[in-house]
């Protein structure tokens, strides 16, 4: 049932979505999964691993995968990535990790960071 | 160009911006973030402000937050240190604990609370409720309801009864805290007495409302045993004395729990569980279950024994007498124990003093300066009760209210 859009993607020649690198690395994943799916201190690891090789503008194309994919447990598992990677970092940073810009009216950006300006408290250097 | 049947045709602007995420994944990733970071967020774009203030979004990452087990189970401590001269100032602080009492934090709190006179009164979904109580005659409680991660607080109108009474020394009054899960909505329920009388706040309609007390078998309320009521399976529940209108009876043995259930506002009574009860009472949540704790010495023993017991019922099933369950017995040796709470995982906050001897009848002298601390200091462990394995809980000191269902969370107040 996870793989009913994977014979779409095969069939597919000119697909934007998932490129070959990411094919080696998210199809794998429910196989492991249900190896070690007894073992969470396992799975974590090799996540981790997973995860150190890749950079954070890859995890971007690996989401895109797992979403056109409807690979649920993958997807949550890289937004839960993405999340703990950005946590820390500031407004600037995120905007350019997503891709987007301020739409804020002048003067009303600041009104809002000024509301919650202890949140920029201890956040990474860029 | 070749002509090729894309089964999923993309908008242009899509395929452009390829590497966009959809934002329904988007929201997937902020609900994932800690409070602080999420409110910074607010400042990347309007599309993202207006997302992250939307009921919607407040509540799955409410139930993140939920799920995570291991991660955001927090405590709240309030603290109070007073010294032995006016020269230093009361120090009362909120503090916030993680589930394995390793690290605090401080809140900070608006000053308009007043720390040395408030105390809260219980949380849910994240929002706490504080009661700064008035100065003796002149002035009723104030409540807030506040929300230490996002730093709002609000503070409630007054109630409709608040000048109807004197607040001469048989009177008393006792605030709890609820959420309706089904609609989303949280209320304050206040006693008074004495006669004593009820009124509900509503948190959607901004506003108070009086609610009468009408038990079955014509019984009478007449004592709630402070501190505050308990929040578990819907409804707030307080330990009270009633009077029955015909017959004297042993003071103790008219103990009863007063129960108001928060959906449909009304007032119901429960029978403590049968079976032998020591001096000290209390309510509490064990493992969802509403429970009772009983602690000290045997009710009706006037000599002071060095060992203390605790019994802890359970109901096992809500409403259901008979589902009265003795879970555990404790046996405490040459100390006296206050009861703190329960945590979620059915673990016992507890006070453990050792009991002073004086040997020869000496009378011990303590050297007073101005640096003394007043305050009583507390020893707080942390008991299995299944395993009796204790954790002295080192960092918590001067503790005067430990609340146990805190969790971060960006529910707003209005």
């Amino acid at each position: 049932m996870k793989f009913c859009t994977v014979k779409q993607y095969f069939d597919d020649e000119n697909n934007n979505n998932v490129t070959n690198g990411i094919a080696t690395t998210v199809i794998p994943l429910p196989n492991k999964h249900l190896k070690i799916k007894a073992n969470n201190k396992e799975m974590e690891q090799y996540e981790q691993e997973l995860l150190r090789n890749v950079m954070p503008q890859e995890l971007t194309k690996l989401i895109l995968a797992a979403n056109y994919l409807n690979f649920k447990e993958a997807l949550d598992f890289f937004c839960r990535t993405v999340a703990n990677a950005i946590q820390n970092k500031s407004v600037d940073y995120v905007r350019k990790f997503f891709g987007l810009e301020s739409d804020f009216e002048p003067g009303e950006e600041e009104k809002l960071c000024k509301e919650f300006a202890w949140s920029f408290e201890g956040v990474d250097e860029d | 160009m070749s002509q090729t049947r894309d089964p999923r045709p993309q908008p242009r602007s899509l395929r452009q911006r390829k590497n966009h995420l959809p934002h329904d994944v988007v929201l997937n990733i902020l609900t994932r973030l800690p409070v602080k970071s999420v409110l910074r967020f607010r400042c990347v774009c309007k599309p993202w402000d207006s997302s992250i203030t939307s009921p919607n979004f407040i509540s799955t990452h409410l139930n993140n937050t939920n799920n995570d087990d291991d991660q955001d189970q927090t405590f709240l401590i309030q603290t109070c240190i007073q010294y032995n001269t006016r020269k230093i100032p009361i120090i009362s602080k909120v503090l916030c604990c993680d589930r394995t009492f390793d690290w605090l934090f401080e809140y900070p709190t608006p000053s308009v609370f007043d720390l040395n006179m408030s105390r809260m009164v219980g949380s849910c979904n994240g929002l706490v409720c504080l009661v700064r109580h008035g100065n003796r005659s002149t002035t009723s409680d104030s409540i807030y309801l506040w929300n230490p991660s996002i730093r709002k607080f609000k503070r409630l109108p007054d109630s409709c009864l608040s000048q109807h009474f004197s607040n001469g020394q048989d009177d008393w009054v006792s605030t709890g805290f609820a959420c309706q899960s089904k609609t989303n909505d949280y209320k304050v329920v206040k006693l008074w007495s004495t006669p004593v009388v009820a009124e509900v706040y509503t948190l959607s309609s901004d506003s108070w409302r009086r609610a009468e007390i009408s038990l079955k078998s014509n019984v009478v309320v007449s004592y709630i045993d402070i501190p505050d009521p308990h929040f578990v399976s819907g409804a707030l529940h307080w330990l009270a004395y009633h009077t029955e209108s015909e017959r004297e009876r042993e003071f103790l043995n008219r103990m009863m729990i007063l129960s108001f259930d928060v959906d449909n506002e009304e007032f119901g009574e429960m029978a403590l569980p049968d079976g032998d009860k020591l001096h000290q009472r209390s309510l509490s949540v064990f493992k969802g279950n509403l429970a009772f704790i009983t602690y000290g010495c045997p009710e009706y023993d006037d000599d002071i024994m060095p060992d203390s017991q605790c019994f802890i019922w359970v109901m096992r099933e809500y409403g259901v007498h008979e589902s009265w369950n003795k879970l555990f017995s404790i046996r405490f040796e040459n100390v006296d124990i206050s009861f703190y709470g329960c945590t979620e995982h059915g673990e016992l906050l507890l006070d453990k003093k050792v009991k002073e001897e004086s040997e020869d009848g000496e009378i011990k002298i303590h050297y007073c300066n101005e640096f003394t601390i007043l305050s009583n200091d507390t020893a707080i462990v942390l008991l299995d009760p299944k395993t009796l394995h204790e954790k002295d809980l080192i960092i918590l000191r001067y503790v005067t209210d430990i609340v146990t269902t805190f969790k971060e969370s960006l529910v707003l107040l209005d």
